[in-house]
């Protein structure tokens, strides 16, 4: 029983953080078609942000996490000026796109391996220390975490459903074309979604690296996760990746406990197989239609 | 009677009207003598690491080449090459471990083996769409890796498995070895340069280009892509199976992100859905890797080929075959054949 409790209770922190980086991916294949490989990498930039200001430079969390936000959110723009722009509408974007954020991870990887060496950094808590209830452990860190997921996922769909600017992502993920005639500034929307999908993935790494690992490959592990969490939802439905995120971190969290972490991966990539093959579109998806 | 035995009917189209071509023996029998050449050149002249370099070359050429068949000429974004690869190089140690079958025979089984894990791959893959089939094959990739590693013990672990050699060493055997991986790479390009320009061919072309249209012209998607699975899936195996023995291991590390990266830039760079493309772009990362970066510290190197692969897909995206094979052609004699951006397929 109590396994049962710590194993739920790890499954929603996991499932939290897990939904930061997938809804950010699910945001930038909603309107710019680009499944963004490079998000892995965003997420150690932030870890070693954070680690940087709260280890190198002795500043409270608050001031880290912030940090990692602002310099992974730049480094997605700088991302898509230099990178995704150029290629943007031509020909093969569909191939390039993705191999290009693939090139762009290794490339933020070797320079963080420069900077850092290849070794593992320890990251400290933000919140030391852990209160036991009844014989569940409850560290500080993952109510942090925990908290500060929910409250910008909360946040997130509020700025989806009731902004303008939100209104507008929306409304180029569902039609780029139309959206584009009614006088909604697309390039500004798409360099608004690569800056906000990078933020959230920095904030995840610098939240995460205490809780997991922090070394220069540590970002594609969550990626992966991500990725099945998006597939899983439905590409481009972010009511349909926060859902998965948490179902996808409970189902993960059962396996490690009962099973132990070697299964996680094969277990989770064997519950996405058995769900594309019944439900190719995912749990919220809608499924793709075929351009005549 | 199968629907390729129907398309294979010969055809009688005006010239030019058919986009499938004969194929015409003597060039590349002559490149062929030509490059077998090399190799005993090198070794003649004491170059014997670069002897071993150009077997890299060969192995990955395959690889790339027949990973191009899904991924370039046919838009099927399958990551799962190198499950077919593994295949190859697994089934081909078992075979000859227990049962002292000769290499140079159990290399066609690791082939077969790894075509009907293609067969059988590919059903529930191919029902997908896009994005779709990239995780899922991803997914495979990486379950693989974990059963081999963790899972029935004759597998080896993770220290895998030491298959036989081809020959049994000695000064001369790395010229030997590399002569097998160039008949074998020659039966490899021929295999595939035949089916990209034959009907069966065009009929993949179509899929990817618009399939709907390919479809109402009466190709069945599925059919037509699991044939191309199989197909491409055995020459993946091929070349698994011929580097397992040569390199007398094989791990479950066959499988890791590194080498599918690798692969996957070797045939962009080259060039994405061309026939030349994946050759060009293994030689050069081949090349590159350890001329060039071999002296660079940990993290220059990964920071290099990141770059370097950035810079081709913003400013060549159709690779450098294509985009080389332009700039010589603006040179005014029109030598080399024209690539469209559209349909890279020459």
């Amino acid at each position: 029983m109590e396994q049962l409790v710590q194993a739920i209770w790890g499954g929603l922190v996991f499932g939290s953080v897990y939904g930061l980086m997938a809804v950010g991916l699910t945001l930038v294949w909603g309107s710019l078609n680009l499944l963004n490989l490079a998000h892995g990498a965003i997420y150690v930039v932030g870890g070693y942000v954070g680690y940087t200001f709260m280890v190198g430079l002795g500043v409270n969390w608050i001031l880290a996490f912030g940090a990692a936000i602002v310099v992974s959110g730049l480094l997605g723009v700088l991302l898509h000026l230099v990178v995704v722009v150029p290629m943007l509408g031509k020909p093969g974007w569909d191939n390039a796109s993705w191999i290009a954020t693939v090139a762009v991870g290794t490339l933020l990887g070797a320079v963080v391996l420069l900077v850092y060496g290849p070794g593992i950094q320890a990251m400290p808590a933000a919140i030391r220390g852990n209160f036991v209830l009844g014989h569940i452990v409850f560290q500080y860190q993952e109510i942090l975490v925990c908290g500060v997921a929910v409250v910008l996922l909360i946040l997130l769909n509020g700025f989806l459903r009731k902004s303008r600017h939100g209104l507008a992502i929306r409304a180029v993920s569902q039609q780029r074309d139309a959206a584009q005639l009614m006088g909604i500034p697309v390039a500004m929307v798409f360099l608004t979604v690569m800056g906000v999908s990078a933020a959230l993935a920095g904030l995840a790494g610098a939240m995460l690296s205490s809780v997991l690992v922090l070394n220069p490959t540590a970002g594609f592990v969550p990626m992966l996760k991500a990725l099945i969490v998006t597939i899983f939802g439905g590409l481009g439905s972010v009511k349909g990746t926060i859902v998965a995120a948490y179902i996808i971190g409970l189902v993960e969290a059962f396996v490690q406990t009962f099973l132990g972490a070697t299964w996680s991966l094969p277990v989770l990539f064997l519950v996405i197989i058995v769900v594309l093959l019944v439900r190719p579109q995912g749990l919220y998806g809608t499924p793709e239609l075929q351009r005549l | 009677m199968s629907v390729s035995k129907q398309i294979a009917r010969p055809v009688r189209v005006a010239p030019g009207a058919g986009p499938w071509r004969r194929f015409n023996g003597g060039p590349a029998i002559l490149g062929l003598v030509l490059a077998a050449g090399v190799p005993w050149l090198l070794m003649a002249t004491g170059q014997r690491y670069v002897v071993t370099l150009l077997v890299t070359v060969l192995v990955y050429g395959m690889v790339a080449q027949s990973w191009n068949l899904v991924l370039g000429v046919s838009g099927i974004f399958s990551l799962g090459q190198l499950v077919f690869y593994a295949t190859g190089g697994y089934v081909s140690s078992l075979v000859t471990i227990h049962t002292g079958l000769s290499p140079f025979l159990a290399i066609w089984l690791g082939g077969l083996a790894a075509a009907l894990v293609g067969l059988v791959v590919g059903v529930p893959i191919l029902r997908l769409r896009g994005i779709y089939i990239a995780l899922l094959t991803l997914g495979f990739v990486m379950l693989l890796q974990n059963y081999l590693g963790t899972g029935p013990s004759f597998f080896g672990g993770f220290y895998g498995l030491q298959p036989p050699g081809f020959s049994s060493g000695g000064a001369g055997s790395v010229l030997v070895i590399c002569y097998i991986g160039l008949a074998l790479f020659a039966i490899t390009m021929f295999a595939v340069w035949r089916i990209m320009h034959s009907p069966v061919g065009v009929a993949f072309l179509a899929l990817r280009d618009s399939e709907v249209y390919a479809i109402s012209r009466g190709i069945d998607p599925f059919r037509f892509k699991l044939l191309l699975f199989a197909y491409s899936a055995f020459f993946a195996g091929l070349a698994g199976a011929f580097m397992a023995h040569y390199q007398q291991s094989v791990t479950p590390s066959t499988l890791d992100f590194t080498l599918l990266t690798n692969l996957i830039m070797m045939i962009v760079i080259g060039g994405w859905g061309t026939f030349w493309g994946p050759i060009v772009g293994a030689a050069i990362l081949v090349f590159l890797d350890s001329y060039v970066l071999r002296n660079l510290a940990a993290g220059w190197h990964e920071l290099v080929l990141g770059a370097l692969l950035v810079v081709v897909v913003v400013v060549a995206p159709a690779g450098v075959v294509p985009t080389v094979a332009r700039w010589v052609n603006r040179l005014g004699a029109r030598v080399l054949p024209e690539f469209d951006e559209e349909e890279e397929l020459v």
